[in-house]
C-alpha cells in the first residue's frame, strides 16, 4: 500500500532518501505537465521542475503537515514559472507554432495500427490546434485551464495556488474558455449540430 | 486524439455556444484529460535528488574506491618497481650474492649506535651541568653572594670616579 503524502514527509524530514525520490516519482509529472503548460519550452520546464522540487525540498522542513502538499508544491512550481517568465519576458507564443512546439501531445497521440490514416492525420490536427489555442492564452489563464481541467482541482484550491480571489480564479477560467472555443472556431473546428 | 475526441470538442463548442457553462466546463474537463499527459525523462528524479542534496552524485566506481587503498596500492607499486629496477640492473644479486649486504648493514648500524651514544652522553653531561648550576642559583647564599658582588662593583665604580676627577682637579691648577 503506498504511503500518503504526510507520511512521506515524515520520512523524508528524518532523512530517508527513499521518501525523497517516492515523492518526486508521484510528482513529476504533473509538475513538468503544468510547467510545460506555461513556459511551452520542455528543456526550460524541465529545468523549471527540478528548481521547483529542489526548494520544496529544502523548505520541507517548514512544512505544515496538515495542509495538502501537491498545492504546496504545485504554488511553488506556479510562482518559479511566473518569475521566470517575468524574467524571460516571455509571456505567448506565436500562434504560428510548429509539430516541433508540441513534443509532448504529438509523440503520444494514438498509433496508426487502431486509426485509419485520417483518423490520425486529423488527431493530430486537432492535437496541434488545442496546443496552440492553449499556449496562445495569457499565463495565468494557461495555469487555471492546467489546474482545473487537467489537475481538476477545486476553485479554492486554484485560487490558494495563485494568490488569487476566487471570483477571479473564476473569471480567469471563464475568459479561458471563451478564449480557446473562440481560436479552435477561428481554425475551422466547428460545434456539432446536436 | 481519436475520433470520439474529435466529437468531444464538437460537442464542447456547442455548449460554449450555448452558453451551457456547466456543460461545456464539464465536457472541456473530459477533452482536456484526454491529453497525453506530459512525458517525464528517466533520470529526473535523480537529478532532483542530487540537484537538492539528498544524495551524492552517482560517480564511476573507481572514484569509491577508498583513499586508503589508492595509497596502499600506489606505496606498493613503489617498493615494487624499485625492487624491480635492482634486481634487474643486477645491483641486488650482486649485493647477495656476495655477502656484502649483511656485512655493511650492520657497520652501518654499528657506526649509527656509537654515534647515537656520543651524543646522548655528551646530553647527559650538559643536563648535569645545568642541574648544578640551577642548585647553586638557587641555594640561600647565592643571593648574599651576588647582592655583595653588586655592592663591591658599586664601591669600585665610586672610587674609580673620585680618582678621576681629583686628578683632573689637580691638573687644572
Amino acid at each position: 500500500m503506498a504511503l500518503s503524502d504526510q507520511e512521506l514527509i515524515t520520512a523524508a524530514n528524518r532523512g530517508s532518501e527513499d521518501a525523497y525520490r517516492a515523492l518526486v516519482e508521484r510528482y513529476q509529472q504533473p509538475v513538468i505537465g503544468l510547467l510545460l503548460r506555461i513556459v511551452r519550452d520542455r528543456a526550460w520546464a524541465e529545468d523549471l521542475a527540478q528548481e521547483s522540487f529542489i526548494k520544496a525540498f529544502r523548505a520541507l522542513g517548514t512544512f505544515q503537515i496538515e495542509r495538502k502538499f501537491s498545492s504546496w508544491l504545485f504554488k511553488i512550481a506556479h510562482n518559479t514559472a511566473i518569475d521566470a517568465l517575468r524574467r524571460k519576458r516571455v509571456d505567448t507564443v506565436p500562434l504560428e507554432t510548429t509539430d516541433s512546439d508540441t513534443p509532448d501531445l504529438l509523440n503520444c497521440l494514438p498509433g496508426s495500427d487502431v486509426e485509419s490514416p485520417e483518423t490520425v492525420l486529423r488527431g493530430r490536427d486537432l492535437g496541434v490546434a488545442m496546443a496552440q489555442a492553449i499556449g496562445g492564452l495569457r499565463p495565468e489563464y494557461r495555469s487555471v485551464i492546467e489546474f482545473r481541467f487537467v489537475q481538476g482541482m477545486a476553485y479554492d484550491e486554484i485560487a490558494e495556488i495563485m494568490d488569487l480571489p476566487l471570483g477571479t480564479v473564476k473569471t480567469h477560467l471563464h475568459r479561458a474558455r471563451k478564449s480557446l472555443a473562440r481560436t479552435l472556431t477561428e481554425q475551422g473546428w466547428e460545434p456539432s449540430a446536436d | 486524439m481519436n475520433r470520439v475526441n474529435d466529437r468531444t470538442l464538437s460537442r464542447w463548442l456547442r455548449y460554449e455556444q450555448l452558453g451551457d457553462d456547466v456543460r461545456a466546463e464539464r465536457i472541456l474537463g473530459e477533452l482536456m484529460s484526454s491529453l497525453p499527459p506530459a512525458t517525464v525523462p528517466t533520470d529526473f528524479a535523480d537529478r532532483v535528488l542530487v540537484g537538492s542534496g539528498v544524495v551524492r552524485a552517482r560517480r564511476a566506481p573507481w572514484f569509491r574506491v577508498q583513499p586508503w587503498v589508492w595509497r596502499t596500492a600506489f606505496a606498493t607499486w613503489m617498493v615494487s618497481s624499485f625492487v624491480v629496477v635492482l634486481w634487474f640492473s643486477g645491483f641486488l644479486g650482486d649485493l647477495i650474492r656476495s655477502g656484502q649486504a649483511l656485512v655493511l648493514g650492520s657497520r652501518a648500524m654499528i657506526a649509527l649506535s656509537r654515534f647515537g651514544a656520543e651524543i646522548l652522553t655528551a646530553m647527559s653531561g650538559l643536563l648535569r651541568a645545568g642541574s648544578a648550576v640551577s642548585k647553586a642559583l638557587s641555594g640561600p647564599g647565592t643571593l648574599v653572594l651576588v647582592l655583595a658582588c653588586a655592592l663591591a662593583s658599586l664601591l669600585a665604580l665610586r672610587a674609580l670616579t673620585t680618582l678621576v676627577v681629583s686628578d683632573r682637579s689637580t691638573h687644572h691648577a
